[in-house]
């Protein structure tokens, strides 16, 4: 089979109808990773060139306009295509990829696997594709919420791209690292959703708030001494 | 497995307030619609490779853990089931002649719950000493299917244990 008519298989109503027998994501996996389609393909995507294609692929796939009454037809493709790649292609090409599938609309198995793929590249430090579209901090972390809530429904959010763009320059790398500080630290101010994070391994000290630009050593002090007593004593502690 | 942050739980907008006899949360997620010729295409599919299967209704929107657990409302991944059982009141039938109408079938794929069918009717088959049992469950999002226990789609493994939520047994 040539790739195209392995990909149009893929695409087609019968690969879809074979692999979403599946009862639960773990089933849905364990199948579309067993179907011969998909190890075509994965044998194929050895090349830079079926690597290539393929992204390019779920990039065209994730754009198309779809009737929102039902699901996407593509979300079987979609997934096996991000599988594929996710296993033969460079974080960077992955982690795009798996953000371009994130915004198709009305997947079911896509969503998660995207979310998941995307999720890694960060948490790996694989950013470098574009994701400061729906960056940002719930509101709650900055009070008294429960953190580990907080960041769930943040992630949540954020993936769901239901909060508008407000981050500019931090990277998803140093959102991971705020939010596991503010967790672990619990050293947030509780007027507004600012992150004070200590100081790095790197000795740098990191301020910043959503939508604003990082914070002059000034500003930084400043934010830093609107922290309650409480707070940073607890923090020391 | 990595897990998903948040799916299905109560920040999921597609997420019912679900819970057990006992109050335990079930996480959920609502599925879509297939388009009606994908759905016609699955069936097809179905029927071509079980054919004394028998179509009972055409719906992607829950898997065979929200039919039997939440009404055909939404979808449960089997991760939650034991959870389900032991929270729900629901204790094991040890042997398949005690089976009854409304009871359920789990079903293993390699070691793990991977299906779920309710108990229609349970006779003994005298030829053999075995049951003649017909269930009902919803196959992937393929539509739901009335049809013999053992006559599944391979992924769903084999049918291991039964369960029953029946008082006073």
């Amino acid at each position: 089979m040539t790739l195209t008519e392995i990909m149009q298989s893929i695409e087609s109503y019968g690969f879809s109808s074979e692999v979403n027998m599946a009862s639960g994501t773990k089933a849905f996996r364990r199948i579309l990773r067993g179907h011969e389609l998909v190890h075509r393909l994965a044998e194929l995507a050895k090349q830079a060139s079926v690597r290539a294609a393929v992204a390019q692929r779920v990039e065209e796939l994730s754009a198309l306009q779809i009737d929102k009454q039902y699901e996407n037809r593509f979300d079987s493709a979609l997934s096996a295509y991000l599988t594929v790649l996710s296993d033969t292609s460079a974080p960077d090409v992955v982690a795009k990829a798996a953000q371009a599938a994130a915004k198709a609309e009305n997947t079911w198995w896509t969503v998660g696997l995207s979310r998941e793929l995307v999720t890694r590249a960060i948490a790996t430090g694989w950013s470098a594709a574009r994701m400061s579209h729906a960056h940002t901090i719930p509101v709650r972390l900055a009070s008294n919420a429960d953190w580990q809530e907080s960041i769930q429904s943040g992630f949540v959010k954020w993936m769901a791209g239901t909060i508008p763009v407000t981050v500019g320059t931090v990277t998803g790398a140093q959102i991971l690292r705020a939010l596991r500080t503010a967790e672990e630290k619990a050293q947030v101010p509780k007027k507004n959703n600012l992150i004070v994070m200590p100081p790095s391994e790197e000795g740098e000290t990191l301020a910043w708030k959503p939508g604003r630009r990082r914070l002059s050593r000034h500003e930084y002090a400043k934010a830093a001494a609107a922290v309650p007593q409480r707070t940073r004593q607890a923090a020391r502690a | 497995m990595a897990v998903i942050i948040g799916l299905g739980n109560e920040t999921d907008n597609t997420a019912l307030a679900l819970a057990t006899s006992k109050g335990a949360r079930i996480p959920n997620s609502r599925r879509g619609e297939l388009a009606p010729e994908q759905m016609r295409e699955a069936v097809r599919i179905v029927m071509q490779n079980h054919a004394k299967c028998i179509l009972r209704s055409m719906s992607s929107v829950y898997n065979c853990f929200g039919m039997a657990f939440a009404g055909r409302r939404t979808c449960i991944e089997p991760e939650h089931v034991p959870m389900i059982l032991q929270e729900g009141g629901y204790v094991e039938v040890a042997q398949p002649a005690a089976v009854m109408t409304g009871d359920i079938v789990i079903y293993e794929y390699d070691g793990e719950i991977s299906h779920v069918a309710v108990v229609i009717s349970n006779t003994p088959d005298l030829t053999n000493g075995r049951s003649n049992m017909l269930v009902m469950s919803q196959w992937g999002s393929h539509g739901e299917y009335l049809h013999d226990y053992r006559d599944v789609h391979l992924s769903f493994g084999r049918p291991v244990r039964f369960y029953s939520e029946r008082r006073g047994i």
